[in-house]
């Protein structure tokens, strides 16, 4: 397990927990986001908790952004971009 | 006017069992009449078409429209019925409410107008508590649809409520078009919505650029086969066009500006952020154009049949400029949009106004000063932050985050609720005296 998805799990849930909202099952790769719990807010959200915490914003850093439908998506968008920042 | 667009039969492909409408009992019962329609969105747009042209005037209620909203809409308008499908709540209305398919039952009213210029009563997407209603007709409302051309192979789908503006339009331009028009229920789920627009071969579709953001992460996304993409409600940036390009190569992909008190603004269809700044100059499809000396945006429609209603503030200065209250700035040739002047948040398309979460967060105990500002989103476009200043003598400090974010859930809807919540010494002022947002 990666560093930047444990840092993505943990931040959906911090977000899931400071807006009353219930994270559906046990998170994987194949989880799709939308209806992980997060609603269309709470996924926004999370996109700026992880700009707090990795210091990225892959959405912004793309020209043209790719929005991911699954949790794997989600997780190799920032795996890609740390690297590149790091 | 928009029975004679569909003459007779208007096709429409909806999750619901549609409403039967006796037309010689609605014209004899209806016309000359103030009504509201209340009802699933599939309902409303068959009951309008029907009573344009009828009806002196028609409320369009949203579906889930709150007691709030029934209340102020029947303080400001003298409403002679609500008609609902039976399909929404409609309790908290005092006006008499009618079954669609019970209006046979009505007597006949004695009024004497024969062809009557239907106002459709719309309310603004409320920028206070209270939202203003606006009245428009037909005409204004298809300013600049394309009448005429036939586009039977469209297939508009409908995201948004029909009872709101952004809504209206698509369904006017599905009826002027002549296309179809797919209405997915409300209640159902954001994945479902777009797999009924998909397997029912939906070519067409207007939303946000937060909602497209939305789509495009919905996995039925990919079974959608576009070829018009209209984009309104937000500013659309040049990031989420160029996604849209990229899943919807070949579509048209217009954005467009408009608001319910400007009536129809104007679109743009070279797929870039903002507008050409030569419109300034030039106008465009009877639209003029300047910037304020704010650096608002002002537009003159040439057509313009709009005007509040209940509390009679003028919306068109003497010259019949408007004043949209957005902000822009030119860069090269274009004209982008900035916000807001009055600082108001657009949230996903939903507007705040931070002094109204401010006066909610004051009332929290050990509170002792808050400013509420945007905090930009690469997903929703602005998130609410406040920050805080704690009463010097409050005993849980590091509690009152959460006391803050709890209160606000409890009074605001959930995008007015402060998505962070920052602790600060003091509130960051401007030279001026006033906070800086």
């Amino acid at each position: 397990m990666s560093d930047v998805r444990e840092v993505i799990i943990d931040s959906i849930h911090r977000v899931a927990e400071q807006n009353d909202l219930e994270i559906s099952n046990e998170l994987t790769d194949e989880s799709i986001l939308l209806q992980s719990g997060l609603d269309s807010l709470g996924f926004a959200i999370l996109v700026a908790d992880l700009e707090d915490n990795l210091g990225i914003d892959p959405f912004v850093m793309m020209d043209e952004p790719v929005y991911p439908t699954t949790l794997g998506e989600f997780v190799a968008i920032y795996e890609k971009f740390t690297k590149q920042e790091g | 006017m928009l029975q004679q667009q569909v003459n007779g039969s208007f096709p429409l492909v909806t999750d619901i069992k549609q409403p039967e409408i006796d037309n010689e009992a609605w014209t004899q019962a209806f016309k000359g009449k103030r009504l509201g329609l209340h009802c699933h969105p599939a309902s409303l747009v068959r009951a309008a078409i029907q009573l344009d042209g009828i009806a002196e005037s028609v409320l369009l209620v949203p579906f889930d429209a709150c007691e709030n909203f029934i209340k102020n809409a029947e303080k400001k308008l003298e409403l002679d019925f609500i008609l609902t499908d039976g399909l929404v709540d409609t309790s908290y209305w005092t006006t008499a409410v009618l079954h669609f398919e019970k209006v046979t039952s009505v007597a006949k009213n004695n009024s004497q107008l024969v062809e009557a210029k239907t106002n459709w009563l719309l309310a603004t997407s409320g920028t206070t508590g209270t939202p203003k209603i606006v009245a428009h007709t037909i005409e204004s409302l298809t300013r600049t649809t394309a009448k005429g051309r036939r586009y039977e192979d469209i297939y508009w789908g409908l995201l948004y409520d029909p009872a709101r503006f952004a809504g209206l339009q698509v369904v006017l331009q599905a009826i002027f078009a002549k296309a179809r028009l797919i209405i997915p229920s409300p209640e159902l789920d954001f994945e479902k919505k777009i797999e009924y627009l998909a397997e029912h071969g939906t070519s067409a579709l207007s939303a946000t650029p937060s909602l497209w953001r939305k789509i495009l992460m919905s996995s039925s996304s990919n079974r959608l086969d576009l070829k018009q993409i209209t984009l309104g409600g937000e500013i659309a940036d040049q990031r989420i066009l160029n996604s849209l390009v990229q899943r919807f190569p070949g579509s048209s992909i217009t954005h467009i500006f408009a608001s319910t008190e400007a009536g129809v603004g104007f679109s743009v269809t070279d797929k870039k952020a903002g507008f050409p700044s030569s419109w300034l100059q030039s106008g465009i499809r009877n639209v003029e154009m300047r910037v304020s000396d704010d650096g608002t945006l002002c537009l003159k429609n040439t057509h313009l049949n709009q005007k509040y209603l209940g509390d009679g503030a003028p919306i068109v200065d003497d010259n019949g400029w408007i004043d949209t209250g957005d902000l822009v700035e030119i860069e090269n040739d274009r004209v982008f949009f900035k916000g807001r002047l009055n600082g108001a948040i657009n949230i996903g398309g939903n507007k705040v106004i931070p002094e109204d979460v401010e006066a909610v967060i004051q009332e929290v105990l050990g509170v002792s000063q808050v400013a509420v500002r945007a905090k930009f989103s690469s997903i929703a476009g602005s998130l609410v932050e406040a920050l805080v200043v704690v009463e010097p003598d409050y005993s849980e400090p590091q509690s009152l985050k959460k006391k803050v974010k709890e209160h606000c859930s409890k009074v605001l809807p959930s995008f007015k609720v402060p998505a962070f919540v920052k602790l600060v010494d003091e509130l960051p002022v401007g030279s001026t005296g006033k906070i800086r947002r």
